[in-house]
């Protein structure tokens, strides 16, 4: 008997089904979200990239780092992303509708990074920690990106973008340690990173029943 | 179909006839190759079917707790919006309902959205351009005043601690930015408790009021302008009302001043113009409308 | 047992003749011999690299000096290229191997166009060359599973392309009237693979889905190509060595029948519980993790079938290399999914997201079930197609308890020190950097395991060479029966 066919359609069918549950669904669903226009503030979020912070996304993506950083909040009381200040608030779809490639990230070897800029804004701090993370965080295992910085004779006056680097990595005399475009947009791409708007859906939250009763006495 | 019972506690496995060679032992089982494998065709053990049952019902009960609303009532559409799996649609706050908003921080987000630009972070304004809302009477003073202002806009000369500022403010309200009542009264407690200032909050219902009754069907900026009134001067209104912002109108020599009849000037803001050179008697409550 | 036992005895006693099957055997297995070795010795090859980037990943990880000047191995691009090189290059290589040998084998029937298997091999690896070292100057796609940049990914559909057809036509020339189970995983494999991969690269890289859609293909394809792909095939191979090395049947048809359709349905929604906590809509997660907790039931079945198959024979355990790999990678795979369903537990996942517990359970699966399984396959199918003996039990040997050995320190070590991990980073009162300082010892341990692991592969690629360049001796014990049925030289 030639089962063959019967299999071929079961094995169809199973792939078919959860390709429509899983990502026709969403995509028809949220996948069409928009971004939401503040009236106040005149501005759309979430707020697209500036261009330099779109091309530090590259590098973030050609060095590899969502291997060890995510990039997702998780809601309070679900682990404890809120309380070591990685975000007030869950991430929500809408956070992520302007990324050409959404870097959710699976792995926290490093501290979650989804709203570094709120957190860290200091352009030096970054700097210092990509030169040699051990200078700003000791003891971390972060591999050092000394190669995004270039080391070269100061000519005239001193750039103004060359960063100051404490001992063992102090630059020789005469010498300065000046960022090169990639680490400087990736930097800005660090500091892009922030999703501090309150969308409709994050008040999508669980209310303990006993509040719930508190809150529909009061509107009577 | 099976060849050898399954039960047969002897393996068809042969061993090496030499055993003391160690490829033999590793080797011996290459040579003798078996027949392609079959199947049996013993019966699933019951318990499994029990096991199997309990794993549907349990793991359909689970996701029937979890579906983050999902249900006949809460469709896909909606359950796309919810982030979080406990989340039961019937004790939210439904959407149409306002949801508790802190008017501190709304209305400081909205003052550094708009007003910031002119009356700047610090609130002390642009010295001969903006008037500061630091200390400020206009601001701490009456809030129907400070809620015509933003709802309408201001323009003309006005004197702010002792200083004269003469420019213009956009309307915020309706005709202008156009800024719901919850945000203006969010704005003006800001205003009013920032900055050491220290004035009692403006709630969204008295915006409300003054919108729609006090200066309803406004659609040009107040103005103000006069002479700096003394306090103390006898004025001759009647005492003890609140202060009715009043219209002005140019008049061809001098700016007359319209009052309503039972305005009284706020003997605690002098500041606010009242001219005595000219009085026309408009009844309460119609304000009339300044030529454009 | 002095005397070697009379060979007809060692026949099943079937009522057919089967002299003619072995003799038909033969000749399929001689018909598979240049795609195979191809394939497999690519896999070898690939085995070694990846093997390589292994030890660089591991070291940096808890000493990020390592190496830490060369742009070209920082650990994002290193990592990277270890996981490319060890699932598209060794895995899927062996995995190809395998499943032409076994569809030739259950179909009964030659392998023809042979060629066109060479040609997809061809493209495969140099697809797969491609890639990596494109991911290694900075080209990764930076999605989990799918880094290789778009100028490779041409390479590998024209391979599967011609693998596609070449696997149609072979099965269309079958010539059994059952088919067998493994024959309906590999089918299945086979058909799936190509969608999974399609799908996601168009909804990923060709025409980028919006926002967290993009998360949801992403697991949806990755998860499935473990589920539905390496799953399948290393199924596929315990099905069908385990009864043809024990000479007894499957002890059940409709266990088979039932795990495997059981497998089809529930795997496929299971990739969602990589996104637990994260954000898309609670009910898609709660439906992952449904499946997820319903995957126990095909691996409870499987798992049923294979031991009532082995019951009593667990002695030839001994003797045999192929049966020791491939229940290794047996009982591996029901401890890993057994556990995978653990952790799809929101309270569980609570604590080991993010950690290195989900580390060591990949390199589980991936590893402990299926690359010893096809370890164990590559052992039986060797001899067969190059007609010759493994040269050396030692090495077998040292490759066997190097490999088993430091797999299990590994995921044990891992798997500790992840729970430690999440636990702590659930505990905001810890520091960070503390938090990744107490991670240091089991990145030590794994660091360990890994350097006996390689020893192992080595003692493998040794093994695997001089098989194929010995000649073939008379010493060689006589490969399979009827290359000289009567002057059949038996082993001394």
């Amino acid at each position: 008997m030639n089962r063959a066919p019967l299999i071929f359609l079961g094995i169809f069918f199973t792939l078919a089904f959860s390709w429509t549950g899983i990502i026709l669904t969403n995509q028809l669903t949220y996948g069409k979200l928009q971004p939401i226009v503040d009236e106040t503030e005149n501005k759309s979020y979430p707020e697209a990239l500036p261009g330099l912070a779109a091309q530090g996304k590259l590098v973030y993506q050609d060095l590899g780092c969502i291997y060890c950083h995510s990039q997702q909040v998780r809601r309070p009381g679900f682990g404890a992303d809120d309380k070591r200040g990685w975000g007030d608030r869950q991430s929500v779809g809408r956070d992520y509708i302007r990324e050409g490639r959404v870097l959710l990230g699976t792995m926290r070897t490093g501290p979650d990074l989804r709203n570094i800029g709120a957190r860290q804004t200091s352009r030096d701090w970054h700097m210092l920690h990509l030169y040699d993370p051990q200078i700003t965080s000791k003891g971390s295992t972060m591999a050092p990106y000394a190669f995004l910085f270039e080391t070269r004779k100061i000519v005239g006056q001193p750039s103004p973008k060359a960063i100051k680097l404490p001992a063992p990595h102090t630059a020789a005399a005469g010498f300065e340690i000046v960022p090169t475009p990639r680490a400087e947009a990736l930097v800005a791409y660090l500091q892009s990173l922030k999703d501090t708007y309150a969308y409709p859906e994050t008040k999508n939250v669980f209310v303990e029943p006993a509040a719930a009763a508190k809150k529909t006495e009061g509107k009577k | 179909m099976s060849t050898s019972d399954p039960k047969d506690k002897n393996p068809k496995i042969e061993q090496a006839g030499a055993s003391d060679e160690s490829i033999q032992q590793v080797h011996s089982i290459l040579l003798r190759e078996k027949d392609e494998p079959q199947e049996s065709h013993s019966p699933m053990p019951l318990f499994l079917l029990g096991f199997i049952s309990a794993m549907i019902l349990m793991v359909a009960i689970y996701f029937v707790r979890n579906t983050g609303g999902l249900g006949p009532k809460f469709g896909f559409d909606k359950a796309a919006m919810v982030y979080d799996e406990r989340f039961d649609p019937a004790n939210a706050p439904s959407s149409s309902a306002e949801v508790k908003v802190d008017p501190l921080v709304l209305g400081k987000k909205s003052y550094t959205s708009v007003c910031a630009a002119c009356h700047q972070a610090t609130g002390l304004g642009v010295p001969g351009a903006f008037p500061p809302l630091v200390k400020s009477d206009w601001v701490t003073g009456s809030e129907e005043r400070i809620i015509r202002i933003l709802l309408h806009g201001l323009s003309g000369p006005i004197k702010v601690e002792g200083k004269d500022y003469n420019s213009v403010m956009p309307a915020i309200g309706p005709g202008g930015y156009n800024w719901n009542d919850e945000k203006i009264a969010a704005v003006l407690t800001y205003i009013r408790q920032e900055w050491g200032n220290n004035a009692p909050a403006v709630t969204k219902e008295k915006v409300t009021e003054v919108r729609t009754k006090g200066a309803a069907g406004r659609t040009t900026p107040w103005r103000l302008e006069g002479q700096r009134r003394e306090k103390g001067a006898a004025v001759g209104v009647a005492a003890g009302n609140d202060l009715q912002l009043v219209e002005i109108r140019q008049a061809w020599l001098h700016p007359v001043v319209l009052l309503a009849q039972n305005v009284v000037v706020d003997e605690a803001h002098p500041r606010d113009v009242v001219t005595d050179r000219a009085r026309v008697v408009v009844p309460p409550p119609q304000l009339v409308q300044q030529h454009a | 047992m002095a005397s070697t036992p009379n060979l007809a005895a060692s026949f099943d006693p079937a009522t057919s003749p089967d002299l003619v099957k072995r003799a038909e055997l033969s000749e399929i297995d001689a018909s598979t011999k240049a795609p195979a070795l191809f394939f497999l010795g690519s896999a070898v090859l690939w085995l070694l690299v990846g093997t390589t980037f292994a030890l660089i990943s591991s070291f940096k990880l808890h000493t990020p000096s390592f190496l830490g000047d060369i742009e070209w191995l920082t650990f994002g691009r290193a990592r990277t290229a270890h996981l490319n090189a060890v699932i598209y290059g060794w895995s899927v290589n062996a995995a190809f191997a395998v499943s032409f040998w076994l569809m030739a084998r259950l179909s009964r029937s030659v392998l023809r166009h042979s060629g066109l298997l060479m040609i997809a091999g061809a493209f495969w690896n140099i697809g797969v060359t491609v890639g990596i070292t494109g991911i290694l100057a900075g080209d990764s796609t930076s999605i989990e599973w799918l880094e290789m940049p778009f100028y490779a990914t041409p390479l590998l559909f024209v391979a599967y392309a011609l693998i596609g057809a070449w696997a149609l036509i072979t099965f269309r020339f079958g010539k059994s009237e059952h088919i067998y189970v493994s024959q309906w995983y590999l089918l299945a494999a086979l058909f799936w693979f190509p969608w999974l991969y399609s799908i996601a690269q168009i909804m990923l890289i060709l025409e980028p889905t919006r926002g967290t859609v993009q998360a949801l293909v992403n697991w949806w394809f990755a998860h499935n190509v473990l589920g539905l792909w390496f799953t399948p095939i290393g199924l596929a191979a315990v099905y069908y060595f385990l009864p043809k090395v024990l000479g007894k049947p499957i002890h059940s048809y409709y266990l088979s029948i039932l795990g495997f359709w059981s497998l089809a349905l529930f795997y496929n929604w299971a990739g969602v519980h990589h996104l637990i906590g994260g954000p898309v809509p609670a009910w898609v997660i709660s439906a992952g993790i449904a499946a997820s907790f319903m995957m126990a039931i095909p691996v409870i079945v499987t798992g049923i079938n294979h031991h009532m198959t082995m019951v009593g024979s667990f002695g030839a355990l001994k003797y045999s290399p192929t049966l020791r790999f491939i229940v290794f990678g047996a009982v591996s795979y029901t401890i890993t999914s057994l556990l995978g369903s653990l952790m799809a537990d929101r309270q569980v996942s609570e604590v080991v997201h993010f950690t290195h517990f989900t580390v060591a359970h990949a390199h589980q699966g991936m590893y402990a079930f299926f690359t010893m399984v096809m370890f164990g396959s590559i052992y039986y199918i060797l001899p067969r197609i190059l007609l010759k003996e493994w040269p050396s039990a030692m090495l077998i040997s040292l490759h066997f308890w190097t490999v088993a050995i430091g797999i299990t320190v590994y995921v044990v070590g891992l798997s500790i020190g992840g729970i430690k991990q999440g636990l702590e980073m659930n505990n905001a009162d810890i520091p960070f950097l503390r938090v990744v300082a107490n991670t240091i010892p089991y990145l030590l341990s794994r660091s360990m395991a890994g350097m006996l692991m390689t020893i192992g592969h080595l003692a493998f690629a040794v093994n695997f060479t001089w098989m194929l360049l010995r000649p073939r001796a008379s010493q060689d014990t006589a490969p399979t029966l009827f290359q000289n049925p009567p002057a059949m030289e038996v082993s001394r």
